[in-house]
Formats: C-alpha cells, sequence, structure tokens
C-alpha cells in the first residue's frame, strides 16, 4: 500500500471508531437539552432504569429521580445551566435514582456541557454506586 | 449546494457533534487497538493518569496499572479479548491505577468492545474510587 493508501485507511478507521464509540461506552448516559429534556440515551441507560429509550425521549430528566428530589433537582439544574462545567466521576453527585418500577437506588452521577450550534446540551453519566450493587 | 457537497456537510457536521460528545464525556477513558496499545485517551484520563495524550498513545496500558499487577494483567486482558463482552461501570473491575508520577490509586474499570474492519478495539473507562466505596 502506498502512503496514501494508508493514510486513507487510517482516516477510515478513526472514522469508524469514532461512528461506534457512543454505543460502545460502557456506562449509562443520557444528552439533555438546556431545559432538561432528554434527546438521547444508550442501551445500558435502558438497561439501568429499565425504560424503552422511546418512553425516555422528550421527558424532563426527572423522570429518572425519587420523586421527593425532583423539586430540588428542577432547581439544581437551572443553577447548573447558568454556570455550566464538567463534574467528573468521584466529584460528583450522588442521589436517589428512580427506575420504571418505581426501585430506587443510589447513583453517582456527572455531567459534562456540550456547547453545539443548536444550543447547549448536558451529557450526563450515571453510574450505580457500587456498595449498593453488591448488597 | 450540489449532492456531493450536501452529503459532505452533514458528515462534517456529524463529525463535530461526535467530537464534542466526544470531548464532553465527563469520565475518564481510552481506546484500547487490538494489539492492547492506547489509540485514544481524552482530557480526563490526561487529568488522571497526569500525563499527556501524547505519552500514552501508542504504549500498552499496563503503563498505566501499578507494576506489581502488570504481569497479572497481561493475561486478563489476553482472556478478554478471547471473549470480548461488556462490563458495565458498577459492576466493573477494581483495579489499581498508576500515574505518571508513580503513584496509585484504587480504580473502577468498565470495559465495552468496539469492533471494527481492523480487529477488536476496547473503550475503557476508569473511574477513581474512594478507599471507602472498595468495602
Amino acid at each position: 500500500m502506498n502512503a496514501f493508501g494508508q493514510v486513507t485507511v487510517r482516516a477510515a478507521l478513526k472514522a469508524e471508531i469514532l461512528a461506534k464509540f457512543a454505543e460502545c461506552l460502557p456506562v449509562a448516559f443520557i444528552i439533555a437539552d438546556q431545559n432538561g429534556l432528554i434527546h438521547l440515551v444508550n442501551r445500558q441507560t435502558e438497561l439501568l432504569f429499565g425504560y424503552e429509550q422511546t418512553e425516555l425521549i422528550g421527558q424532563p430528566v426527572e423522570i429518572l429521580i425519587a420523586e421527593t428530589l425532583r423539586e430540588v433537582h428542577v432547581k439544581h439544574r437551572a443553577d447548573y445551566m447558568e454556570e455550566p462545567h464538567t463534574r467528573v466521576m468521584g466529584s460528583g453527585l450522588q442521589l436517589s435514582a428512580r427506575k420504571k418500577n418505581g426501585k430506587e437506588f443510589l447513583a453517582d452521577i456527572t455531567f459534562g456541557p456540550m456547547i453545539t450550534t443548536d444550543g447547549m446540551y448536558v451529557v450526563v453519566v450515571v453510574t450505580r454506586r457500587r456498595e449498593d450493587s453488591l448488597a | 449546494m450540489n449532492a456531493l457537497e450536501e452529503i459532505t456537510e452533514r458528515v462534517l457536521q456529524k463529525a463535530a457533534v461526535l467530537g464534542k460528545f466526544i470531548e464532553a464525556i465527563p469520565v475518564a477513558f481510552l481506546v484500547v487497538d487490538p494489539k492492547s496499545a492506547i489509540y485514544m485517551v481524552n482530557r480526563q484520563a490526561e487529568l488522571l493518569f497526569g500525563y499527556d495524550q501524547s505519552e500514552m498513545i501508542g504504549q500498552t496500558v499496563e503503563l498505566l496499572v501499578p507494576e506489581a499487577l502488570r504481569e497479572a494483567h497481561v493475561k486478563h486482558r489476553v482472556g478478554y479479548l478471547e471473549e470480548p463482552h461488556t462490563r458495565e461501570m458498577g459492576t466493573g473491575l477494581l483495579l489499581s491505577g498508576r500515574r505518571k508520577n508513580g503513584t496509585e490509586f484504587p480504580a473502577e474499570i468498565s470495559l465495552g468492545p468496539l469492533v471494527t474492519t481492523e480487529g477488536l478495539y476496547v473503550v475503557v473507562m476508569v473511574v477513581r474510587r474512594h478507599e471507602g466505596s472498595f468495602l
């Protein structure tokens, strides 16, 4: 293969990896818009919460939070939108998440702002606390 | 705009959104190639391990594993590649990570296989855990 061929193969591989990357992430993530509406979820989120993605898209993210926390969450996210920043796993929030069947579990939540030409979105990563999953 | 220009524009838009998504993920990750060399890392991985991406890319993943565990890690990853599967965060491995400065930290590792035309790549997510969450 000549040098041009190699560059083409490398570029194609990179494009392939980027295209498949999101679906291969071994963690539940949600992309929400600036109004807190869910735009996209991955398979891990469906498994973690017991919803199909079609049931989540367009809903406010509070659907995934324990009922007692919803009101305060709306406030928190309004504050976050005023001053978006990355909260890394390990320094993030812990809160009670709520599955479709009403069961709650302790979750670690982290966020990363994503600024696009359509405005701001937030990538939210949700992991179940490990202690909880061992109990 | 002609058809080819439209396609090119769509591809570029998609690539730009993907790039932003990847940058926004609030968790450290690496993408590892079929020979277990590091192919791609994000900013969070640079911050967590204290290396610049140029120092990590092309190295085997054991660069980031404490010396005492490296041999066992090579075995584990060979075993994983024989039977690749998604190991989600929360059900992931507990391991130690090693920073550039030699310090170690407890880490949870989750893995997502990414099958390409050039072989199996793996998305590796690394979350620093506080000592307490080991229990």
